[in-house]
């Protein structure tokens, strides 16, 4: 029981007594508002933070652009020198050496070599990737390969023509002191027997053999063997 | 404490605080976070496609001056033997001419030289543009060599050419019985080198040798 006398208006006791009575309403009400606007204040310095990261991004990307644009260039231009570089390199110790060829033919006849007459002896090479390149359809621009094939045509005198031909096909493609052959493939083609012969000298055929050389990639390390 | 507790002042200033708050709410959402998030959502979308390639950019443009150095020495090296080894861009008639004679004249052989008519690769009609990651940049300059001599006599030139022709490339040989001169027999060749598909190459790796890295 109240033993004084109460001075205070009706609103005023009650205004007083709700803020004697929880004072943690208005200090909780007061966190609630600062926290909010601490998030928001957070939420914003991120958004912030990510806007300026993209200008920073933007300007960066703006500085270089040309120049990596131009560096991308240079570094494609360069795969593709490289690569030429290489072929002109290769180009040399890649070729097939004629020469040997032919020497190799020669000294490969079974004897007596006499039985022999070449009319016609015919080696060519095809350069993969060089003869023929359509851009867009056989685009190769490194390593190009070497093929060469030949024919060799002539006559063949007396008898046992069938084991000439055998050794002729054997001989070409061995290795020789260790030394791989020059051709990969020998192959006797044709061989007809010529009218009018088969006298005391024996018959006489006209034979075709054909030849594949090993090809040999233009690789710069290629080296002839 | 209900609200009906407060009185009317009190509770003029609980509504006034509660409006306040909404105002304030709404002020930030509309003036401030929803521009600023509308901003941040584009700023993320440029960073997803702009790091990768700024990073990307850097890494090339740190790869450039080796790039450069590459180029300037690559570009020397095959300017240099293409000048030393192979026929230039003018007179390549002439140049060949020369050089299979001076061989020919060592082994005592004659030879009819002449520029090959045929095609011995695929002319490209694109312009260099479109085209120069596509293909090689070499192409060959051919000629075909005609002459008469013996089986030993044409593996001695296919020797001299092999080792005093470095770039040079036997692309045909034919050797033909003569019947007229058994000794002698007919012998073609065509003899072709790597020249520059395009001039446009030769003037990059001109300018790539000269350039400051």
């Amino acid at each position: 029981m109240n033993h004084y006398i109460n001075l205070l208006e009706e609103s005023e006791k009650r205004y007083f007594s709700a803020a004697e009575n929880s004072p943690l309403l208005k200090i909780g009400a007061g966190a609630a508002v600062a926290l909010a606007l601490g998030m928001v204040y957070l939420l914003i310095s991120a958004m912030t933070a990510t806007i300026r990261e993209a200008d920073q991004l933007t300007r960066r990307w703006a500085d270089i652009k040309d120049e990596v644009s131009a560096a991308r260039e240079r570094a494609t231009a360069l795969r593709r020198i490289e690569d030429s570089h290489a072929t002109l390199q290769g180009w040399s110790p890649s070729r097939h050496n004629w020469a040997d060829a032919l020497l190799r033919i020669q000294n490969d006849l079974p004897e007596p070599r006499e039985r022999f007459q070449f009319t016609r002896l015919h080696l060519e090479e095809n350069i993969v990737g060089l003869r023929r390149h359509r851009p867009g359809i056989d685009d190769l621009v490194h390593p190009w390969t070497r093929q060469a094939r030949g024919e060799l045509r002539g006559f063949i005198a007396g008898f046992g023509a069938e084991s000439a031909y055998a050794q002729i096909e054997r001989n070409l493609v061995l290795p020789r002191n260790g030394i791989p052959s020059l051709f990969s493939a020998a192959l006797l083609e044709n061989s007809t027997l010529q009218t009018g012969t088969g006298g005391q000298d024996g018959p006489l055929f006209l034979f075709n053999v054909s030849m594949t050389l090993t090809p040999r990639s233009i690789l710069p390390g290629e080296a002839a063997p | 404490m209900k609200f009906s507790d407060l009185n009317k002042q009190q509770k003029e200033y609980l509504i006034l605080g509660v409006m306040g708050v909404v105002t304030l709410i709404a002020v930030l959402q509309n003036l401030v976070i929803a521009p600023t998030r509308a901003k941040a959502g584009a700023a993320r979308e440029t960073i997803g496609k702009l790091a990768s390639e700024v990073r990307t950019g850097e890494s090339i443009l740190a790869r450039d001056r080796t790039t450069r150095n590459r180029l300037q020495t690559v570009s020397g090296d095959m300017l240099e033997r293409m000048e030393r080894e192979a026929p230039p861009d003018f007179n390549r008639y002439t140049w060949a001419l020369s050089r299979i004679s001076r061989i020919a004249r060592q082994h005592d052989i004659f030879p009819q030289i002449r520029e090959f008519g045929g095609q011995r690769f695929v002319p490209h009609r694109q312009p260099h543009s479109q085209i120069s990651t596509k293909s090689g940049m070499w192409i060959p300059y051919t000629v075909e060599v005609d002459f008469r001599t013996g089986y030993a006599q044409t593996i001695e030139f296919l020797q001299s050419l092999h080792e005093e022709e470095p770039l040079s490339s036997v692309g045909q040989l034919t050797l033909r019985a003569n019947p007229d001169d058994p000794k002698n027999h007919l012998v073609t060749l065509l003899i072709e080198w790597p020249v520059f598909r395009h001039p446009e190459d030769k003037e990059f790796l001109t300018a790539s040798k000269g350039a400051t890295p």
